[in-house]
């Protein structure tokens, strides 16, 4: 065949023309026979995707799915609490009952030093929780993958240009840095954002960046560069659905991370700003009545810490489940 | 017929070390150094010989996976070196590469349709639905179920994985295939079935084979012409008849002596040529004859001049100051030592 001649021969042309009309009997049962047994009795199955495999895998995890019907009832609990709050509890800047009231079945969570409801503010406080979470680590993910992605596929000098900035920040102390930063971006929930998602891209960089390097080993990288395909084609189709499942674990994870760090940063005054509730400012503002009212360190601490209890059950769940090779 | 891949003198060395200064004045690995062959359209080369010999870097400059050091490729009257972007592109739709790790050559989180119909979506060839239709073709060219398109890599053995690299290998049609040791991480039995079926398949769609491996008796079935490497040469080279029967160079002769002889009479009695020494290191090749190291009938020129490629016989050339047919003199060989290793 010429050239030419291969180019008029398109898919649609299919493979008739060089074989012959009544297939090929004799061969096909040398060589199909002793290793596909029974391949005729597995019939056709549906097209699986990748998520498709690894929820039903997750779902046979329990740790994975208490963390995940505890994160999921928060995020219910903070997204709707406009709708019942304030019709069953007071607002959570209302002041006007006792100071101190103990739990009760009109205060659940008793009151605070000026009078207000402690259950509303654990459920308003979620908020600044979670969105610092999902978007500080947000930004963390679309800055390290990025830089992360460029640094492991490409190499060479930009590699090390990327990873020694990320060294530098790793150089500082994190809580130290994350202040030094809003002391420059001024306090308040947005600049918390910025700040913890700015810091938190080395880490994502560098996991994402080890994960390419080894999967980029792998001949079926190679296989795809032989067959002409580009190289985004080859970072999005082959590189990256093989290295990503390291960055989602971690990135679960780390929205546990953020959650902690905007709450000591609240609790040293330079993230949500009174009156708004947020877990980290409550334990902040109850620090000197921990004894006399313990509720009022109690619920928001427990709020953190099963919040962030349950982001890392989940990210150690997905880890597992998003294991092609492991059996389901 | 026609000569359809021709290499002239391919080279190519790798750096020690990494950096901009250091790769320049590092030491260089000799992977493959300075090797000439052609391949006819429709036959198949074998290409031989131990591990680090260069086989394998040889394969992956031949589709520039690597960037040859020095030399020319030309198939089909293309200097293949010189391709850039589409020229490339086409270059890469007729010659394709079966991969010798059947687990690490498949994308674990790709379904077997996705994998065949990939290299027909990377050149834009036809509708997703004609594609998936070429892909059950395809399955069923090389003995699978078809019914399994929708399928994950580490649901089949290795053999099945193997007839699916080589349905990716075929999807385009190609001229040319190089055959990375495809049956050297396979069972012994599976062995045979694969090569049967890359043998049925040239016949089927007239393909040009370059087919690596270190086994002899596994090249033995499935080439018309071979060539023996050692430390980044070649060494002989010739119809696969002319090769086994009449071996002209040690390295080789010792090779073929190493395959075993199916009759426990005749393995027990007949002489066996056996290697001295490791394969030296390929950063520092000899002087002269790379193989005069270990070659059992090594003289005084073997240590600084080095032996051309020179015909021997009608088509079959042998890179010896010595060559001459089997069996050579055994006289120089140290008795009692350990075997070589069965290549």
């Amino acid at each position: 065949m010429t050239r030419e001649d291969k180019k008029l021969h398109d898919v649609q042309s299919g493979m008739e023309g060089p074989r012959d009309a009544g297939g090929h009997p004799t061969k096909d049962e040398r060589v199909v026979g002793p290793i596909l047994p029974g391949a005729g009795e597995v019939a056709a199955r549906p097209a699986r995707t990748l998520w498709g495999d690894a929820f039903t895998r997750l779902r046979k995890n329990k740790l994975a799915i208490i963390g995940l019907v505890w994160v999921t009832i928060v995020i219910a609990l903070a997204l709707s609490a406009d709708l019942w709050v304030p019709r069953f509890f007071a607002e959570p800047t209302f002041t006007g009952f006792g100071s101190l009231e103990a739990p009760s079945a009109q205060h659940p969570f008793g009151t605070d030093r000026i009078g207000r409801d402690v259950f509303s503010r654990v459920v308003y406080g979620s908020r600044p929780s979670l969105s610092v979470g999902v978007l500080a680590v947000s930004i963390s993910l679309a800055l390290g993958l990025i830089l992360g992605a460029l640094s492991g596929y490409y190499g060479g000098v930009l590699d090390a240009f990327i990873m020694r900035t990320a060294d530098v920040f790793f150089a500082f102390p994190y809580m130290l840095f994350t202040i030094a930063l809003l002391a420059v971006l001024g306090p308040g929930l947005q600049n918390v954002f910025i700040a913890i998602g700015i810091l938190g891209w080395p880490s994502i960089a560098r996991v994402f960046r080890s994960s390419i390097l080894s999967v980029k080993e792998n001949e079926y990288v190679d296989a795809a560069r032989a067959m002409g395909a580009s190289d985004l084609r080859i970072m999005f189709r082959h590189i990256m659905p093989n290295a990503i499942a390291p960055i989602i674990v971690y990135g679960t994870m780390s929205i546990g991370g953020a959650i902690i760090t905007e709450a000591a940063l609240s609790y040293l005054g330079m993230g949500v700003q009174a009156p708004t509730p947020s877990w980290g400012s409550m334990l902040s503002e109850a620090k000197a009545l921990m004894i006399p009212a313990p509720w009022l360190t109690i619920w928001p601490g427990f709020a953190i810490l099963t919040t962030v209890l349950a982001f890392v059950l989940m990210g150690d769940g997905m880890r597992d489940a998003l294991d092609v090779k492991m059996k389901d | 017929m026609g000569d359809l891949l021709r290499v002239e003198g391919l080279v190519k060395y790798f750096s020690t070390d990494q950096g901009l200064i250091a790769s320049r004045l590092s030491k260089k690995v000799h992977a493959v150094d300075g090797i000439s062959f052609t391949v006819r359209s429709g036959e198949t080369l074998g290409l031989v010989g131990e591990s680090g010999c260069g086989k394998s870097t040889t394969g992956r400059c031949l589709i520039r996976l690597l960037e040859p050091t020095a030399g020319t490729i030309d198939f089909d009257g293309i200097d293949v070196r010189a391709l850039k972007g589409r020229a490339l592109q086409e270059f890469r739709r007729d010659v394709q590469f079966i991969f010798q790790d059947p687990y690490a050559s498949l994308n674990p989180r790709m379904t077997i349709g996705e994998i065949v119909t990939e290299p027909l979506a990377v050149h834009r060839l036809g509708t997703p639905q004609e594609r998936r239709a070429r892909a059950k073709e395809l399955l069923d060219v090389v003995g699978l179920n078809p019914e399994h398109i929708n399928r994950y890599p580490h649901e089949f053995s290795g053999g099945q994985r193997q007839r699916i690299g080589i349905a990716r290998s075929l999807a385009l049609k190609p001229r040319l295939v190089i055959c990375d040791e495809p049956v050297s991480a396979l069972d012994v039995s599976i062995q045979a079935q694969v090569i049967n079926l890359l043998d049925d398949l040239q016949d089927q769609f007239g393909l040009t084979y370059v087919f690596i491996a270190h086994d002899l008796s596994v090249v033995r079935h499935i080439s018309d012409r071979v060539a023996v490497m050692y430390l980044g040469k070649i060494v002989e080279v010739g119809g696969w008849q002319g090769l086994y029967d009449e071996p002209h160079h040690p390295y080789t002769q010792s090779l073929l002596s190493a395959v075993p002889v199916p009759d426990p009479a005749k393995q027990r009695t007949r002489e066996r040529i056996i290697l001295q020494g490791d394969v030296p290191s390929p950063i520092d090749p000899p002087n002269g004859c790379r193989f005069h190291t270990r070659c059992p009938i090594a003289q005084d020129i073997c240590h600084h001049q080095e032996p051309e490629l020179r015909q021997v016989a009608p088509d079959h050339e042998a890179a010896c100051h010595f060559a001459k047919p089997f069996p050579i003199e055994l006289a120089a060989v140290a008795p009692g030592t350990e075997a070589a290793d069965a290549v």
